[in-house]
């Protein structure tokens, strides 16, 4: 029983999976990704690292309640991780009403199927909001609190050009105060 | 060479982008400058089929030493005992554990789509749903919620060859443990696809799913914050059941 080498002996799951991977499904490494890959996991094994990874939790259970507090429907009542799903039935949108009115504000979130969902796949019933980004600038409880606020605002008017602009300009000021990639 | 005017100015309008919104996508994440400075480099150069030490190509030695170094700390960051860090992305990971653990035809037992499950977790439009027989366990109405001992009776009853778990759009966490005892009832191989937490997990804020399911992969510019790509581990390596 088991799949064996040339010379008889049985091959290790390991052994299959890297042939699953080359020559199964994939030619040349890309080597200058693999060398990236080393350095994201020697980040990962920081401090530094650690307490990103505890923000990003903890914005993204405030980003829960803070969307209950206002009426949202959080899928199964709240989050365990890094993302909320959103059921907007309650608000009377879609998720693709949503996607379009955030965009012109800034904001970008996507469109998701909830359970059950009565919407096909690309207009949706939901959205899935995730914190793992926006806490790589910096973003704690309090700011994800004034992000819930600025979605909120925007999706009162999803179809108000005018008020979806005033909603931008504030969404720019607020992530000017978290620096990203300056030189 | 001439300088490529045209898209370099393209991608200084994304970093504009990037730098003036919102980003809430649950997918994505700002990499580190190192990270992306590594990708700009002339290790782009290099061809290196093959693995560290058994290549198919001359001039390896240094590309060894760097895939090795990604090989030995992502085993340090998830506690595995084997890892291959070279798969494209998360859905080229999943295909290469596919290709190597079934047969075309076989069954396989995924997370509906529709429910936050991933393409490449049986989805008819995907080479997983077109290559394999795939059927699927969802949330409960009600809840919200997987019900793990529902999947252990959908398991005893389909009899799949592989049962996936992991999500692109769960919020909450996953008993492994139940969903070795389904693979376990049905003679299945388990794989976690932890695309989505696997720096939760890393870092202990999740349950963990390297000691309870056969093989895990995920992708590395998630929660991971690295690079866009994939790869595989495992927890404990043991003899393949088949042929």
């Amino acid at each position: 029983m088991g799949i064996k080498t040339q010379k008889g002996e049985l091959r290790k799951i390991s052994s299959l999976l890297d042939s699953g991977v080359f020559p199964g499904t994939q030619g040349g490494p890309l080597e200058h990704v693999i060398a990236a890959k080393a350095i994201a996991f020697g980040e990962a094994l920081s401090d530094d690292y650690l307490h990103y990874i505890v923000q990003v939790a903890k914005n993204s259970k405030a980003m829960a309640e803070a969307f209950m507090e206002r009426g949202y429907k959080v899928i199964s009542g709240g989050t365990d991780n890094h993302l909320n799903l959103i059921d907007l039935r309650s608000k009377k949108l879609t998720g693709k009403q949503a996607e379009e009115a955030l965009i012109q504000a800034d904001i970008t979130i996507n469109k998701n199927m909830v359970p059950f969902d009565t919407q096909s796949p690309m207009v949706t019933s939901g959205m899935r909001l995730g914190t793992p980004a926006m806490t790589t600038r910096g973003i704690k409880e309090k700011d994800v609190v004034k992000i819930v606020d600025l979605i909120d605002e925007a999706l009162q008017k999803p179809d108000n050009g005018k008020h979806l602009k005033a909603v931008r300009k504030k969404v720019n000021k607020l992530v000017s105060k978290f620096p990203l990639y300056e030189d | 060479m001439k300088r490529d005017k045209l898209v370099f100015e393209l991608i200084e309008k994304e970093k504009k982008r990037q730098q003036n919104g919102i980003e809430l996508i649950a997918s994505e994440n700002f990499a580190s400058k190192q990270v992306i400075k590594a990708m700009g480099t002339v290790l782009t150069n290099k061809y290196a089929e093959g693995l560290p030490g058994k290549r198919y190509y001359g001039g390896c030695e240094v590309v060894d030493e760097i895939e090795q170094l990604a090989i030995d700390r992502v085993k340090e960051l998830f506690n595995a005992s084997w890892a291959n860090v070279q798969p494209h992305s998360g859905a080229q990971a999943n295909a290469a554990v596919m290709l190597a653990c079934l047969k075309p035809g076989d069954k396989i037992l995924g997370f509906d789509l529709s429910h936050g499950g991933h393409l490449t977790h049986g989805s008819p439009v995907n080479f997983s749903g077109k290559l394999y027989q795939p059927v699927f366990y969802g949330v409960e109405k009600e809840t919200g919620l997987i019900d793990f001992n529902n999947v252990i009776k959908i398991a005893e009853r389909e009899k799949p060859k592989m049962i996936i778990c992991g999500a692109s759009a769960y919020s909450r966490d996953w008993d492994y443990l139940k969903l070795r005892e389904a693979a376990d009832s049905v003679g299945a191989i388990l794989l976690a696809d932890i695309a989505h937490p696997a720096g939760l997990i890393a870092r202990g804020l999740l349950n963990d799913p390297i000691e309870h399911c056969h093989v895990v992969t995920t992708t590395t510019h998630k929660t991971l914050r690295g690079p866009r790509g994939g790869l595989i581990m495992i927890g404990k390596n043991f003899d393949n059941p088949w042929g």
